[in-house]
């Protein structure tokens, strides 16, 4: 994995605000999570969004544990188990969601998806109310409320497909879309078609995590905990997803925070963690000013010109000269620390954008 | 009248800090990656400062950490270096305790206590 891959997605998402995606495996404690990282976001604070695109987030994300949990173990490869992700497209919410079904099901959930689809506001409550006292719960324990719910809740259609994958499954791509203004006569139905081409790339590149949007100190935990279910109990896996995470953890607060300032609005920062033949991969980019690309070239390249020992040994010394600043000032130490984190020499390269702006993007293999 | 411990709760980026220098037991426990490492640390070097003079018997203190990113290292160090310039810094151990096969935070505290004439027991367990 190169920086151009994170390239590649930062051009994909120039018109979002922010997103976020996620490959399965998915866990029920990641509810909180990706809760947790949409709500730090200041795209989700919008007045007349925020409860709701809560709602609706947690909504859909457990509907897909509930069905994931309803299939054989061997239904649900790792590779193919299915996608969650968000975006905030101006003032508007998407929630896509991919996960495996039992072919079985298809008839079903498609008459249950057409039934909420075909109700107005007023009938969509009736006919809330109504499962709420018949309480038919389903196997799954869903009655459909949840369906029923998000229908009411975006006011807009759920959209939905089926892909076929054999004879016994199929994936079911979801779309839950959230306008500002009612109205609005934009069209999101491309985005539902966009998925599989999306997902597709995920798994090529083997990314698991994608997240553009805003860094605060209440995005580090989710992300955290997100990383720390890809590895394996082995040793070898949780030393090298320890040392991803602890780098994890200097990028967002050193690397977006220290190049962040004006050029903030332009573009947020990305991050995007994939893991490949027992690697963890950790990119991550922002957008920055002439003069801060001059800075950061020099600094990194002389980091990147010093042997692991020499690296060593100015750890030592910038710990140690540190005390000799007695306030917030910058001692560089979360740089050099990036430096020597991964297997191999970090790469990094800044792409031109317009307006004399560069993306500076970083790559480290673990 | 100035309280001769300090206790700290821990939160989620933050770790749970007691010092009793009179009691001889001290400790540091938890995760570090606050999100302004100098507003967490500086009333902590500040009170160590303060009350280093305590120290007059055997003094223990129990460092474990699931994680510190490199802002807190960097207090973590000056804390440890108010300590190595006690009169009495002979008095002093410093008991790093260390997850088994957490290679990362055990290079760590072997880089940490390289810079410190401190009486240093790293454990793995």
């Amino acid at each position: 994995m190169t920086t151009d891959t994170l390239k590649y997605y930062f051009d994909c998402w120039e018109n979002f605000n922010s997103c976020f995606a996620y490959r399965a495996p998915f866990q029920e404690r990641f509810t909180n999570a990706i809760l947790a990282l949409a709500e730090q976001n200041r795209d989700h604070q919008q007045q007349g969004l925020n409860r709701k695109a809560s709602f609706m987030l947690v909504e859909c994300f457990q509907n897909i544990i509930k069905h994931s949990e309803s299939m054989e173990i061997n239904d649900l490869t790792t590779s193919d188990g299915g996608m969650f992700s968000f975006k905030f497209l101006d003032s508007n919410f998407l929630i896509n969601s991919i996960n495996v079904i039992k072919n079985s099901d298809i008839e079903k959930l498609t008459a249950q998806i057409e039934q909420v689809n075909a109700l107005d506001k007023e009938a969509l409550k009736e006919h809330y109310m109504k499962h709420l006292q018949n309480n038919t719960l389903s196997e799954k324990g869903g009655a459909g409320l949840g369906l029923i719910e998000l229908a009411r809740k975006s006011g807009e259609k759920i959209l939905y497909k089926f892909n076929h994958i054999d004879s016994d499954v199929s994936q079911f791509h979801q779309q839950i879309t959230f306008k500002k203004e009612s109205d609005t006569p934009a069209d999101f139905t491309k985005f539902l078609e966009d998925n599989d081409s999306y997902y597709a790339s995920m798994k090529d590149r083997h990314i698991f995590l994608q997240y553009k949007g805003d860094f605060t100190q209440k995005a580090i935990l989710p992300i955290l905990l997100l990383t720390e279910q890809r590895y394996n109990a082995n040793l070898d896996e949780k030393e090298k997803t320890k040392r991803a995470k602890h780098i994890i953890i200097e990028i967002l607060q050193n690397i977006v925070r220290v190049t962040k300032g004006e050029e903030e609005e332009l573009q947020k920062p990305t991050l995007i963690l994939g893991k490949h033949d027992d690697h963890l991969y950790v990119m991550a980019g922002n957008v920055v000013s002439e003069s801060k690309k001059e800075i950061l070239t020099e600094k990194l390249d002389y980091l990147l010109s010093l042997e692991d020992e020499e690296l060593a040994e100015l750890h030592r010394k910038t710990i140690k000269a540190s005390i000799q600043f007695e306030n917030k000032e910058s001692t560089g130490l979360g740089l050099i620390q990036v430096v020597r984190s991964g297997i191999e020499k970090i790469k990094y390269k800044f792409y031109p954008l317009d307006n004399n702006k560069f993306l500076f993007a970083i790559s480290i293999k673990f | 009248m100035k309280s001769n411990s300090l206790h700290i709760a821990a939160t989620d980026d933050t770790p749970e800090v007691n010092f009793s220098l009179v009691s001889g037991k001290s400790s540091i426990l938890g995760r570090s990656l606050p999100e302004n490492a100098y507003e967490f640390y500086r009333p902590i070097i500040s009170w160590l400062n303060s009350n280093i003079h305590l120290i007059k018997h055997k003094n223990e203190l129990e460092l474990s950490f699931d994680y510190f990113n490199s802002s807190s290292s960097r207090y973590l160090f000056e804390m440890l270096n108010i300590l190595e310039r006690s009169p009495n810094r002979q008095l002093i151990t410093v008991k790093w305790k260390v997850e088994k096969g957490d290679e990362l935070m055990f290079e760590k505290a072997q880089e940490l206590s390289s810079l410190l004439d401190l009486n240093f027991q790293i454990e793995q367990e």
